[in-house]
């Protein structure tokens, strides 16, 4: 057990499967010299050299269109998108060539590959979105959203080794956070995590929006409301067992995501629990989202759901 | 290799013969055959699409002399993305006529499991990745496959065959791009009409791609192009760029025509070998629709299979919804 941050977690995890598996390579912008914009891949191209380390030009169709022929081929590609806003460029590789592969070709082809993406709010207009609801969409895409270096480490491992596609949404606020990372730890995709208990109401969140929702359970906590907060961790598909099972225990729930509100996952979320959890729910299910608009760089925290947002939400929920 | 329009089949065969030829006479008499069957399948299919019988079906011509040549010139190994075009070089790269037929059809039998329009088949092992509905997307891809050959040092290359229309695609720029800076064994393949401005062959040579241009309905010319292009990207001399250039003329619907002169100087060929050949394939051609005719359409319980490698919760779910039960 080791305390590192996200980066350094990514970083190492990517080191140990590069070395255990040589069908593994990198691929992406400023990957090799610069490390990656948030020095993800530091180091590695002195590594293993820029064979597995391989520098794109500035195309993200280009990357995800070359990864693609590279996983079909047999190798396991790993490829990092600068910010979230980006990957639009490579949107037609991603959705109609990637996740389509072993569909289109009756499973005579796939796409077993990951696409890093750092997201969430932090750097400009073209710099901040929070795109998951788009990849859980898209059948055929894996998407994991990790909040924390522990989680980061474990879902890499499981991402590099899934047959699948991997959407693998990085909260670049959580770069330069600590937490333990046990050696060769791996979580399953599809495995969410209870991160704190509680039998008065289920918070159910993922990724950049953990550190918020665990600060507003401690606000509730204070308040006399305990609450599970329930880690989805990956969103397609996501772990409808743990959601259910807390949601027969607490009867109540409210929804933290930083996407906008609209058609955004948080949505996807309540109505599993209007249509399966009906006769468990006791209250609205309610939704602490970001806004239905872009994300100003002038006006980000107050863009951003913020534990006393979400606490309200909860005092409201509990209190029906 | 040249920017001169490499034409091998029309003048004198004796000529022709005298050009270094890279393909053998097993090679040459496949690739015939191939063009015959393709001929025979396309009619068929183009007849039974215009009778009402097939709903949708994109012809094979004028691409069939391109694409069974650039095919023949491939070996095991080899990668191929085809455009939407390429039956020649489905037959060509070993593609069975029944299984064909079944993704024509859309029965039990199809490859692809219905999922691919009509002519849209697939082969396994990179023979046929089968096309894209996308213009353009396969040629960054076949990049990629390319640069994985070289990390594995895999003898082969990967092609991709499209049409003049994408060009102005993201993946042209990439895929090309990206091939010229690993310099990997890519060969990639654009049929035009040879009056596009700026030209397929100024875009390529411009990335930094040797450039061949050649005849798109002469197969020999093509085949011998591509075989030429595999040893030049074999010997880590980089990708080459062919531009294809197909004639409105040359739109007819024999593409073995102005080969068979050519098969028939060489001895591999006669008229009694051509009056057979064409029979059997006609009754091959008639047997094997009759075949898939009589075949099961293609279970609904397979619409949701190969969407992820194991099918998570949702889909377990909604199978249950397509099998006509409740949800959950």
């Amino acid at each position: 057990m080791t305390e590192l941050t996200m980066a350094e977690a990514l970083n190492r995890t990517l080191r140990e499967e590069m070395a255990a598996d040589d069908r593994v390579l990198l691929l992406g912008e400023e990957i090799a010299d610069l490390g990656g914009i948030f020095g993800v891949t530091a180091g590695l191209a002195e590594e293993f050299g820029t064979d597995r380390v391989v520098d794109l030009a500035i195309s993200e169709g280009g990357a995800i269109g070359t990864a693609a022929g590279l996983a079909m081929y047999g190798m396991r590609p790993v490829v990092e998108i600068q910010f979230a806003d980006f990957i639009w460029a490579g949107a037609e590789q991603l959705f109609n060539e990637v996740a389509r592969m072993r569909y289109r070709s009756g499973g005579m082809y796939s796409c077993p590959m990951v696409v890093r993406v750092p997201y969430g709010v932090g750097g400009g207009l073209t710099q901040s979105q929070s795109p998951e609801a788009h990849f859980a969409h898209v059948p055929g895409l894996i998407v994991a959203a990790p909040a924390d270096a522990t989680d980061a480490a474990g879902l890499m491992r499981a991402a590099i080794r899934s047959d699948d596609p991997v959407i693998f949404l990085e909260p670049k606020r959580s770069y330069r956070q600590p937490a333990p990372v046990e050696d060769d730890a791996v979580v399953s995709l599809g495995i969410a995590r209870l991160r704190r208990e509680g039998a008065d109401l289920t918070l159910v969140t993922y990724g950049s929006t953990v550190p918020q929702a665990m600060a507003a359970a401690e606000l509730s906590a204070e308040k006399g409301i305990q609450v599970d907060v329930l880690d989805l961790r990956t969103l397609a598909p996501f772990d409808i067992g743990a959601l259910l099972g807390s949601i027969a225990k607490t009867g109540r729930a409210v929804v933290v995501s930083e996407a906008p509100r609209c058609g955004g996952f948080a949505s996807e979320i309540g109505a599993t629990l209007a249509e399966k959890a009906i006769m468990h729910l006791e209250a609205p299910v309610e939704r602490v989202t970001g806004y239905d608009a872009p994300v100003a760089p002038a006006h980000e925290n107050d863009y951003l759901p913020d534990a006393a947002a979400i606490a309200t939400a909860i005092e409201r929920v509990a209190n029906f | 290799m040249g920017r001169q329009l490499l034409i091998l089949l029309g003048g004198d065969p004796n000529q022709t013969e005298s050009s270094k030829l890279l393909l053998d006479d097993g090679d040459l008499r496949t690739l015939y055959e191939s063009l015959v069957l393709t001929r025979v399948v396309d009619q068929a299919c183009t007849d039974l699409q215009q009778s009402g019988e097939l709903g949708f079906y994109i012809s094979a011509m004028p691409a069939a002399a391109s694409s069974a040549g650039a095919a023949i010139a491939l070996e095991d190994g080899d990668w191929l993305f085809p455009s939407y075009r390429d039956l020649g070089a489905y037959l060509a790269r070993g593609g069975q006529l029944e299984d064909l037929l079944a993704q024509v059809w859309g029965v039990e039998g199809d490859l692809v499991r219905g999922r691919q329009l009509p002519g849209q088949g697939g082969l396994p092992d990179g023979r046929f990745v089968p096309p894209s509905g996308t213009v353009g997307a396969s040629i960054s891809q076949a990049a990629g496959v390319a640069h994985g050959m070289q990390l594995r040092q895999a003898p082969n290359v990967a092609m991709a065959i499209f049409g003049r229309g994408a060009m102005d695609q993201g993946s042209f720029l990439t895929g090309l791009a990206t091939s010229v800076r690993h310099q990997a064994p890519a060969i990639f393949l654009c049929r035009t009409r040879g009056t596009e401005r700026p030209t397929a062959l100024q875009r390529a040579a411009g990335l930094g791609l040797e450039t061949a241009l050649v005849d798109g309905s002469d197969c020999l010319a093509v085949a011998q192009t591509v075989a030429t292009a595999r040893r030049r990207a074999l010997a880590g001399e980089g990708p080459v760029f062919i531009e294809a250039v197909l004639e409105p003329e040359s739109a007819e619907r024999d593409p073995a025509r102005r080969f068979r002169g050519f098969v028939e100087h060489r001895g591999l060929w006669d008229a009694q070998r051509e009056e057979d050949f064409n029979r059997r394939s006609e009754s091959r051609v008639l047997d094997a629709i009759e075949t898939v005719r009589g075949r099961p359409p293609l279970s609904s319980a397979t619409m949701l299979e190969d969407v992820w490698a194991q099918s998570p919760w949702m889909l377990q779910e909604q199978s249950t919804r397509l099998r006509g039960g409740a949800d959950d």
